[in-house]
């Protein structure tokens, strides 16, 4: 009885140990992918870093009036960020390729299924970040333009049109993700005819005096003209 | 009847012009008649300084007409078709007066000319007295430019009298009254010095005016004077919207400036420059002026750009605006010292790139408006009220204002409004 119990003891132990041994390569291979990953992850993100800097990127950015840069703050400028992403790109990799030393097969297919969904959730991160910047360039170009055109409502229309990207941004990106599609057409939809909508009631029937106003002001202006002279 | 002139027939004048004493550019001539009519006022001032001159005037080859290949008499200047348009033909007079001066600065160059006049004002500006005030300084004198002074009404050229003239002043250290003009003359040295690549040394802007051949030729140290001209130039009505404009004028001198920081960070004061002449009297109009629809375009600025404005004007010059902004419109008044300052933020902004060029220059324009205002009701409220007299408390505004631009230049991280 005693021989039996000691035997199965024996067994489950080595089989224990047969399994831990087996598995030790793929758990160092995976502890040294990490750390190599690690390693490379930083380089890059120093070259990266130094790089986008050597370029101006950020001043670039701010130039153009796409980022607010010196709002942002040191530790948020976009070089920043661009380096920060592609570091955690680089230590993810490597810890799918430490998985692999494991199991390849379950490693293969959660890659596969990972890299397919991949050009996604990209595209879905670049059409928020173009959507965001543009968003904030019309917003401030319109504000302007209103501003020096008289236009009484320039903040709610510069508003206005800020969301409207905004939101066909999100759209577009939850398109990309496969994300509720039915219903971010079906919102989407409903959005953007209210909008419509709202502005041609408005305009229609509520603005009447706005919009003569503005006419009349219209032509008054080159009297305004004849008296200052610019240029 | 009119033939028309091909390009190989206006080979043989270009060969004949060669070796030229004076080059004139009328780009603003667009008939047969004009032009005949600036020869004539040209061979009247070069016959009365020295009639052995040989005078080339060089007019658009848009002016299709065969009388001008017949024209070369004795004592009339040679005439020369170029491929420079008629600023009447372009979209604005900026526009014109860059396409012009390019094509002048090489027709100079290849004529070997010793000196070169561009009259790009109305055609009826061109007159004797008007070339001869252009001629003598630069013949008999020896000046390198030869800068025009206008006489015009207190509400024209608002942007040259308020914002370039001051600035410029301030910077560089001389008085050209109009250093955006229409109509100027420069020597050979010149000419040599703005045909080569790096002359514009990047600041030439596409579509802004040409700023850098004042600010270029005070930098080289050359010999600049300006001249009062016979006939006082007519504001015709502005071309295109005020902000463009305003953005086009001064995007082109903050850009100039900014290339230029080592130069004008050493200039103190300002010097008067030899000015010939007399200004001719200009008949101001009675009647008020409604400054209105300008403080209401400052108040919408107020109310909409205050968050924009905040991100480069320093927090006192905000506030100030905000009083502005309440201030009754009879008492509408911005101080020169506030508007110099805005003027300093706005360049310094644009040093620093704190935001695109484009929202930058366009933010400027209620901004300005509020100085016009303040200039238009101030204009009303004294009585004999001289504009010389205040356009030059505006500019010693700017140059006492002068070491904030240049602490913050120097320093910008000090400052973080």
């Amino acid at each position: 009885m005693w021989e039996k119990v000691s035997t199965a003891l024996n067994e489950s132990a080595s089989r224990i140990v047969v399994t831990v041994v087996r598995q030790m390569p793929g758990f160092v291979a995976l502890l040294l992918s990490l750390l190599l990953s690690v390693i490379i992850a930083v380089i890059v993100r120093l070259a990266i870093r130094r790089m986008l800097r050597g370029i101006g990127l950020d001043e670039w950015l701010a130039r153009s009036g796409v980022a607010d840069v010196p709002e942002l703050g040191p530790a948020n400028r976009p070089t920043e960020w661009v380096a920060r992403v592609l570091f955690w790109l680089i230590i993810l990799a490597g810890f799918l390729v430490g998985l692999a030393a494991f199991d390849s097969t379950l490693t293969s297919r959660l890659m596969l299924d990972l890299f397919s969904y991949m050009p996604d959730v990209l595209a879905a991160i670049l059409i928020i970040v173009a959507g965001k910047i543009v968003a904030r360039y019309v917003e401030r170009s319109i504000l302007i333009g209103s501003v020096n055109m008289n236009i009484n409502l320039a903040r709610p229309l510069s508003l206005g049109v800020k969301w409207l990207v905004l939101i066909t941004t999100a759209a577009m990106a939850l398109d990309h993700l496969g994300i509720g599609r039915r219903i971010v057409y079906l919102a989407y939809g409903i959005v953007l005819g209210g909008i419509v909508l709202a502005l041609a009631l408005a305009v229609g029937l509520g603005s009447k005096e706005l919009v003569s106003r503005s006419i009349e002001q219209q032509s008054k202006q080159p009297k305004r003209e004849e008296t200052f002279h610019h240029l | 009847m009119s033939e028309l002139i091909t390009a190989h027939q206006s080979i043989e004048p270009a060969e004949a012009a060669k070796g030229a004493d004076i080059v004139f550019g009328v780009p603003n001539c667009d008939s047969w008649e004009t032009i005949q009519s600036a020869a004539d006022a040209i061979s009247g001032a070069v016959n009365a300084i020295n009639p052995s001159l040989k005078t080339v005037l060089v007019y658009s080859d848009a002016v299709r007409d065969a009388r001008a290949l017949a024209s070369s008499s004795v004592g009339q200047p040679l005439l020369l078709p170029s491929s420079m348009l008629p600023l009447g033909r372009l979209r604005t007079p900026i526009e014109g007066l860059n396409n012009a001066q390019r094509a002048l600065f090489l027709i100079g160059r290849n004529l070997e000319g010793s000196a070169c006049i561009v009259f790009g004002s109305e055609p009826a500006n061109i007159t004797t007295q008007s070339c001869h005030r252009l001629i003598e300084p630069l013949m008999n004198q020896r000046f390198d430019l030869v800068m025009p002074c206008y006489s015009r009404k207190r509400f024209e050229g608002l942007i040259n009298n308020g914002l370039i003239y001051p600035l410029i002043r301030a910077l560089y250290g001389k008085r050209v009254r109009y250093p955006i003009a229409m109509d100027f003359g420069f020597s050979s040295r010149l000419i040599q010095r703005y045909v080569q690549p790096d002359a514009r040394n990047g600041t030439s802007s596409g579509d802004g005016p040409p700023i850098w051949i004042v600010t270029d030729a005070v930098r080289a140290g050359l010999r600049i004077c300006q001249t009062y001209l016979s006939a006082p130039v007519h504001a015709t009505r502005d071309p295109t919207e005020l902000s463009t404009v305003l953005a086009q004028v001064v995007g082109a001198l903050f850009t100039d400036l900014e290339h230029h920081a080592s130069f004008w960070q050493k200039v103190r004061g300002s010097q008067p420059l030899p000015t010939f002449g007399k200004p001719v009297p200009v008949k101001e109009e009675s009647g008020a002026v409604d400054a209105h629809p300008m403080i209401e375009s400052f108040q919408l600025g107020v109310r909409n750009l205050s968050e924009l404005w905040g991100k480069f004007l320093p927090p006192t010059t905000l506030l100030e605006m905000k009083k502005l902004h309440r201030m009754p419109p009879d008492a509408f008044h911005m101080a020169d010292e506030w508007w110099a300052r805005i003027v300093y933020d706005f360049a310094l902004a644009n040093h620093l790139h704190v935001m695109s060029r484009d929202h930058l220059l366009g933010a400027l324009t209620p901004l300005y408006l509020a100085w016009v205002a303040s200039f238009a009701l101030e204009s009303q409220r004294t009585a004999g009220f001289n504009l010389e007299q205040r356009i030059e408390r505006l500019c010693l505004a700017f140059e006492s204002q002068k070491p904030y631009l240049q602490s913050r230049w120097r320093w910008p991280d000090r400052f973080n409004p």
